[in-house]
């Protein structure tokens, strides 16, 4: 006799979303020598999250050092917030993909199943 | 003379208007909007899936893009669990992605030139609009094993990946 | 088929209206309100087709004002396999009564299956100010009051009105003033000097009479029975009941009753005179 299994059910039915822009963002010097710098504006249209992830990664999704004030910031429902990544300026070569992913918090149970990454692409 | 004046200067200051710009760009933006959480039915006591058969509900995604070839939709179905009672034993994880809706008749050529490799689909979205992706998720455990019982929960990674 | 809900701002009234089928009219889809426009329209379908194969899908509304379409969106299908089409589009406010008949059109290999098409709409309801009360603008209907003469009000009315009322007066007083006067000389005068004015009208108007009777009969227009005396049969009564006497001296006298009759005979009397005298 197995005890019944949970199955999570939540129809969101509302759309909840989150933008990253801009789409081709461009490395500037900093004021920093040897350091570029650039700005990337999210947007959270998600009312079940609210924690977002700011990745920079090579042109195989691999995790490149970078720096920002933060590697997870917090931005509430329907707020907008200007995030500056620096990186070094050897490793602009490498450097493809800037993304922002949803995150939860641990003691939070997803309200859905659906985690969303989006990726800016440095040309 | 100097009430002429000051009506003048009265009459002039009431017309004087300034002209405020507003300015904005269209640049390509994608939006990823979950749209409808998946459910896993349990059709048997070793599987767990989401297919309308086993009793399950699909999951959908939206994406949104603002300009069309900028963008192409990443969508990894899982491949474990992210809540689940202690599991023994391994799980055979199968999945897949498919359009299911559109904001366009051209877009479900997405379904037909879309790449696929281990739990990953990869569509380009070349055209402008709204297109939803509904997802497959299978979970089978050891060999016929029944699963534990307990809340089970699993992730889809919907990723939007500028070109 | 249909669904319709509305959502009310301070003065524009919003709304939406799904029709789930393949053709439509839309006289039962829109509501009859004057000046309702037409925001958007969203349609839903899903095309079944052999993906090798052509297929061109019309969504489209006839323009009543003319002969071609206010609103028709293509969905070319041709070499792409069928699948769920989603499509928003907003309008430029047109009409509502502008939207005639509207369909999905299939040209082409295949079929579409679950169609649903939402119109959103708004409308002002003081469009026509004269609707209700509460819209700005509305001007109070006044009835045409037809001109109406009082006949009271003409002069020549009033002067025989004013002159009847003084000749009714003057009566009056004449009839006041022969009240005081009882018994007088002039009040048997009087009578005697009508008696007589009656007696020579009636002579007058006798000989007028006479003078046409003779006319009349000398022209043979009266019939003979008009003139012929007719005879009249006497009913004499037969029902006599004899009396030998029994019945008088039956009766006493009685003086009680004599002087009772008196009495009421010498009321009578006085009853009469009354009225004659003034």
């Amino acid at each position: 006799m197995r005890s019944s299994i949970l199955l999570l059910l939540v129809l969101s039915g509302y759309a909840s979303a989150h933008s990253w822009t801009p789409t081709y963002p461009t490395f500037s010097t900093s004021y920093i020598d040897n350091v570029l710098e650039t700005d990337m504006l999210l947007f959270n249209k998600r009312t079940d999250v609210t924690y977002f992830e700011v990745q920079v990664t090579d042109k195989d999704f691999n995790a490149l050092p970078f720096v920002s004030s933060s590697r997870i910031y917090k931005v509430d429902y329907l707020e907008r917030k200007k995030i500056k990544i620096y990186i070094r300026e050897e490793s602009l070569q490498e450097v493809t993909y800037i993304c922002s992913k949803s995150r939860f918090l641990e003691q939070v149970i997803p309200a859905n199943l659906v985690t969303s990454r989006i990726c800016s692409k440095l040309k | 003379m100097f009430r002429k004046f000051l009506v003048c200067a009265v009459f002039s200051a009431s017309v004087y208007a300034e002209n405020v710009p507003i300015n904005g760009t269209v640049e390509g933006n994608c939006i990823v909007v979950p749209d409808v959480s998946g459910v896993y039915g349990n059709p048997s006591s070793d599987k767990l899936s989401t297919a309308v058969t086993d009793g399950g509900v699909l999951p959908v995604v939206r994406y949104d893009v603002v300009l069309a070839d900028y963008y192409k939709a990443v969508i990894t179905t899982p491949t474990s669990f992210s809540e689940s009672p202690a599991l023994d034993d391994t799980v055979a994880w199968s999945g897949s992605a498919a359009v299911s809706e559109v904001s366009d008749a051209g877009m479900s050529s997405y379904d037909t030139d879309k790449i696929e490799y281990n739990s990953t689909t990869e569509f380009d979205l070349t055209i402008a609009g709204s297109t939803w992706f509904e997802m497959e998720s299978a979970a089978e455990y050891g060999y016929d094993k029944p699963f534990p019982g307990g809340n089970y929960a699993a992730n889809v990674e919907a990723n939007c990946i500028a070109k | 088929m249909g669904y319709s809900h509305c959502s009310y701002s301070s003065d524009i009234v919003f709304g939406q209206t799904q029709v789930s089928a393949l053709d439509w009219v839309m006289t039962n889809v829109l509501p009859a309100q004057a000046g309702l426009e037409v925001t958007n329209v969203f349609y839903r379908y899903t095309a079944v087709k052999d993906p090798a194969t052509g297929m061109i899908v019309y969504v489209q509304n006839k323009d009543t004002a003319g002969s071609g379409y206010i609103f028709r969106s293509v969905d070319d299908w041709t070499g792409l396999p069928g699948n769920t089409i989603v499509k928003s589009i907003p309008l430029n406010l047109p009409l509502g009564s502008r939207f005639g008949a509207g369909s999905i059109e299939v040209e082409g290999d295949g079929y579409v299956e679950d169609p649903t098409v939402i119109y959103s709409y708004r409308f002002d309801p003081c469009f026509n100010p004269q609707v209700s009360s509460d819209c700005e603008g509305f001007v109070p209907e006044i009835p045409d009051i037809p001109d109406v003469t009082d006949p009271l009000d003409e002069d020549y009315v009033q002067n025989e009105l004013d002159r009847k009322a003084v000749m009714r007066s003057d009566e009056d007083e004449e009839e006041e003033r022969e009240g005081v006067i009882e018994g007088s000389d002039e009040d048997l005068e009087k009578d005697l000097l009508e008696q007589r004015l009656g007696i020579a009208m009636d002579s007058s108007l006798a000989a007028t009479d006479n003078a046409t009777t003779a006319a009349l009969q000398a022209m043979n227009l009266f019939p003979s029975s008009y003139t012929e005396q007719l005879t009249s049969p006497e009913y004499k009564t037969t029902a006599v009941i004899p009396d030998n006497g029994t019945l008088v001296n039956s009766l006493v006298q009685q003086s009680r009753g004599r002087r009772l009759n008196y009495a009421q005979d010498k009321l009578h009397k006085e009853l009469v005179r009354s009225q004659f005298e003034r």
